[in-house]
């Protein structure tokens, strides 16, 4: 395969698909990783290709936070479609359940105390932990995309409960409809206090929010746009403050009703008004839905998404009058995305939460249980909420608190030396928070140094050249040194979860 | 002859490592450097201080002498009664919190120079910071003017010229065939599971991790990751030496400055160290903010010339600010400014010649979006760090000018600086 580190075509050395029934069937696993439903009764029995293995297995790993070996072959067996529209079929959030009422209710309880000011880890831990152990994965990774699209700051904000609701707002059009998503986060408090829609009064406008929205949430650096535009923005944006309570109010006498000249369109424009004309009205055609699906698809797919993948996307946007679902829809099914060679860097929270559930390390009851568990001192809350903050942070991401309103800009910029070793670091942490216990599960009947007990949970079908060598040294050394089983079980895991292969998508 | 350690050094350099015995005194990561090449090249250093987000330039050095300042700016104006004057400068001074930063201005050890900017400025912040770390406002560039110095000095040292303090690598240290590295401490730049004690289970993860990490494919992101993880596994092993107990957060700007010192004073060819200070978006309520951050600033190019006179050798050190752009002249009505475009840069060090350079741009015959224009242009002070500091090859090259492009390097070294007048007399308005 193409693009993977030294590897051919074809090659699995460490996981050959021939023995991967008899290993399947010998996995001991106490506690499996939180299910994925299963697509009907039973697993086909048919065999299935290995290229749909393939498929299937980046597809989790790019739509979602990985899978077990075992998942991605009942879904290969199910079909790669199927399997999409599983994905894509998440009813929207607002319809279930919503455990983000649990912690509002905390913050609350807590905002009036001075000994004990809110702090953003609890709610990092509840998004990981929700990663992690959702039905619903690409639900949580869209909301994620959407999360560096529309970048907001709690440096800024200092509001905890203000970026719950911006995130409560992300989730519930995650696959929705951007139209309406552009219109909301306008006047979405944190937003509003972010980029100053809050003192944009009129009169004399503040350009931060009208720049923002078009270089960044809707038309790109070179979409179109001057600077008399973002001006004439600003003040059709004017009039919309936070109150004390934290709700968003339209003051009619901050606004500006005069007439503006928007990209070519003259009129007495509001909020609303500059995304449909942004939307449907631009001089030179949509170049909002080519900019959008790039920068999805940049996520999503490659760092350099392929012209005609991104035309695709936009195509698909504009044909349902700019629905996400389809355009997402469109992505998956691209040959480019199915079986291309172009690989990605999982962002630091794909890789913390893809790690918690391919160990399956979120056990315990609730988000505490996630913590505990990486920390490995149940109990000791504090010292997790800081351990847990710092594993995504020192690798570069801070969730609800992007470095600026450009987000996280993905890619190859996920790889330097603070953010490798930061990287090494969690791999070297997470195999420690292994139990002695799920160990002797998982390697009952296995040799002690194999990778591949490890490799069926997390998902890696095969490794390169290099990593299985690397592996294979280091497993000699260790037994040199006479280390025993469990070192050695936890020190291939921790090569395992270091490794290129498994820090690709 | 007596071997010194520098001797010796260069003599490991030359027999390769493997070769070597090393004495108690020099340490693994010191061989690895010289190993590596890492030695003098001109022995001068470079600091590099980034002020993300668009410093207010009008705020930071006040034209207090120009009328149009008060009155277009009725609420974030900076009084006069309050401006630090700067001896030599009539009608401009410093913001208060910059009151180390006037002492350094009267003892000659700081260079402003005003309105810098670039034409056809843009006032995106990633479109405009790219293009102050890219060098280069004509054409768009994928790397840095340091970081294509780097390329085109490979002969001055090892992996660790060029440090960004923080957990990203920016452009402005990134060339087309080298790179500088990221560290988020001195302190926390350390492997989790132990060090690389030889024998030990952690040593043998190591090594594995690297083996993990060889070949190249072609893959942009795969390689990333490969080159990546060998180039931090070797500057783990090499800063390891550095990162004593007591090795200075990077909890301020100062803490990034002393962590940037104390890799530019050891021995492991460390040249240039970037530190970057944001939250300088001032749309908003901008002077409580700005009075904190230019006290951060304050402090920390304090911290960089205590610790260069601490050396012996001060004269050795350089330290540059730049923002991506400064602020619009008009206020706007939330008591903040937005994008503007040229703005001052500090130069500190005691191997410059001090004073006011180039020239405070108009405040009234602004550009058609109400923005100043600029003096001198960007390149007109890279190419004296690139050519009269680092005493590297043709800035020119580097930044992408010709002889017709109008570009003259402002004189604000010692060494270079001819007596009679600075290539940019100040003016004031």
């Amino acid at each position: 395969m193409a693009g993977r580190p030294g590897g051919g075509p074809g090659t699995l050395r460490a996981l050959g698909l021939p023995r991967l029934q008899p290993l399947l069937g010998r996995l001991l696993d106490p506690a499996p990783t939180p299910p994925l439903p299963a697509p009907g009764a039973a697993p086909a029995p048919a065999p299935v290709p290995t290229d749909n293995l393939r498929r299937v297995a980046r597809l989790f790993a790019r739509a979602g936070f990985g899978a077990t070996v075992a998942e991605i072959q009942q879904w290969a067996a199910t079909g790669y479609t199927a399997t999409i529209d599983h994905l894509l079929g998440f009813a929207t959030s607002n319809g279930r359940p919503d455990d983000l009422e649990v912690l509002a209710l905390q913050e609350v309880a807590t905002a009036n105390d001075p000994n004990n000011p809110p702090t953003l880890q609890p709610y990092q831990r509840w998004w990981l932990q929700r990663m992690a152990t959702t039905q619903y994965p690409l639900e949580e990774k869209l909301t994620l995309y959407w999360h560096g699209h529309f970048a907001t700051g709690y440096v800024k904000v200092r509001k905890p409960g203000l970026m719950i609701g911006q995130n409560r707002l992300l989730r519930s059009q995650a696959a929705g409809d951007f139209r309406a998503l552009c219109k909301a986060i306008t006047v979405d408090p944190a937003m509003l206090i972010w980029l100053d829609g809050d003192t944009n009064h009129k009169g004399k406008p503040n350009e931060n929010y009208g720049r923002e929205f078009m270089e960044l949430f809707s038309l790109g650096h070179d979409g179109g746009y001057t600077q008399g535009d973002v001006r004439e923005a600003a003040r059709a944006f004017t009039g919309w403050t936070v109150d004390k309570q934290g709700n968003a109010a339209f003051n009619a006498a901050l606004h500006d009703d005069g007439t503006k000249l928007l990209l070519g369109q003259s009129g007495p424009w509001g909020a609303a008004d500059v995304v449909d004309i942004i939307l449907d009205r631009h001089p030179r055609g949509p170049v909002a839905a080519h900019y959008v699906a790039g920068r999805l698809a940049s996520f999503l797919h490659s760092p350099n998404p392929e012209p005609q993948v991104v035309q695709a996307m936009a195509d698909a946007f504009v044909a349902s009058n700019y629905q996400i679902k389809p355009m997402v829809r469109a992505l998956l099914l691209r040959p480019e995305y199915t079986d291309g060679p172009a690989r990605n860097i999982k962002s630091p929270a794909e890789l913390v939460a893809g790690t918690i559930r391919g160990l399956n390390l979120a056990r315990g009851d609730g988000a505490v249980g996630v913590v505990e568990s990486l920390l490995g001192q149940p109990g000791n809350t504090t010292a997790a909420n800081d351990l847990l903050a710092q594993q995504c942070d020192t690798m570069g991401q801070v969730l609800y608190d992007p470095p600026n309103v450009s987000g996280w800009h993905g890619g190859t910029a996920w790889a330097n030396t603070a953010t490798l070793l930061a990287r090494y670091n969690f791999a070297a942490r997470a195999a420690q928070l292994v139990t002695d216990d799920q160990l002797g599960a998982l390697l009952d009947g296995t040799p002690a140094p194999a990778p591949q007990p490890w490799m069926l949970r997390l998902g890696l079908l095969d490794l390169s050249p290099a990593t299985s060598a690397a592996i294979e040294t280091y497993v000699a050394a260790a037994r040199a040194a006479h280390a025993d089983d469990k070192t050695v079980a936890r020190g291939v895991l921790t090569l395992l979860l270091a490794s290129p292969d498994y820090n690709l998508r | 002859m007596q071997i010194t350690r520098r001797h010796f050094l260069r003599l490991g350099g030359a027999l390769g490592a493997a070769t070597v015995i090393a004495p108690a005194w020099l340490s693994a990561s010191e061989l690895q450097a010289a190993a590596a090449g890492a030695g003098p090249g001109t022995g001068r250093k470079l600091v590099v201080m980034l002020l993300a987000g668009g410093n207010d330039g009008l705020n930071t050095v006040v034209p207090y002498g120009t009328g149009d300042y008060y009155s277009k700016r009725p609420i974030i104006n900076i009084p006069q009664a309050k401006v630090l004057p700067l001896p030599g400068a009539p009608g401009f001074g410093l913001h208060p919190s910059l009151a180390k930063l006037q002492s350094l201005y009267t003892q000659g050890r700081v260079a402003v120079v005003q309105g810098v900017g670039y034409d056809k400025p843009d006032l995106s912040h990633f479109g405009s910071m790219d293009i102050w770390q890219s060098g280069n406002p004509a054409t768009r560039q994928a790397s840095g003017w340091l970081g294509r110095y780097l390329d085109r000095t490979p002969g001055r040292g090892g992996a660790l010229r060029a440090v960004s303090i923080g957990n990203s690598l920016p452009k402005l240290l990134t060339g087309e065939t080298t790179a500088g590295i990221a560290i988020s401490s001195l302190g926390g730049f350390r492997f989790a599971d132990g060090a690389d004690t030889p024998g030990s289970e952690a040593a043998r993860l190591h090594q594995g991790y690297l083996d993990c990490c060889s070949g190249v494919t072609g893959d942009p992101a795969t390689d990333a990751l490969l080159t990546g993880g060998r180039t931090t596994v070797g500057a783990v092993r090499s800063i390891a030496a550095l990162a004593k107990a007591n090795s200075p957060s990077t909890a301020t700007l100062a803490d990034q400055v002393a962590t940037a010192m104390t890799l530019l004073t050891s021995s492991l060819g460390v040249e240039i160290v970037m530190v970057t200070l944001g939250s300088f978006d001032d749309h908003a309520a901008e002077n409580p903010n700005h009075d904190r951050l230019l006290g951060l600033v304050d402090a920390a190019i304090a911290r960089f010339h205590d610790m260069a006179v601490a050396t012996g050798s001060p004269d050795k050190y350089l330290l540059m600010t730049f923002s991506e752009f400064g602020r619009r002249v008009n206020e706007d009505g939330s008591g903040g400014t937005d994008h503007g475009t040229a703005a001052p840069m500090f130069l500190v060090g005691d191997g410059l010649a001090g004073g006011m350079y180039g020239a405070q741009p108009s405040l009234s015959a602004l550009d058609p979006n109400g923005n100043m224009v600029r003096a001198v242009e960007m390149r007109e002070v890279f190419s004296t760090v690139l050519e009269g500091w680092l005493a590297g090859p043709s800035a020119a090259q580097i930044l992408g000018y010709g002889p017709g492009d109008g570009i003259h390097p402002v004189r604000f070294l010692r060494s270079v600086t001819s007596p009679a007048a600075p290539a940019h007399p100040a003016i004031a308005y």
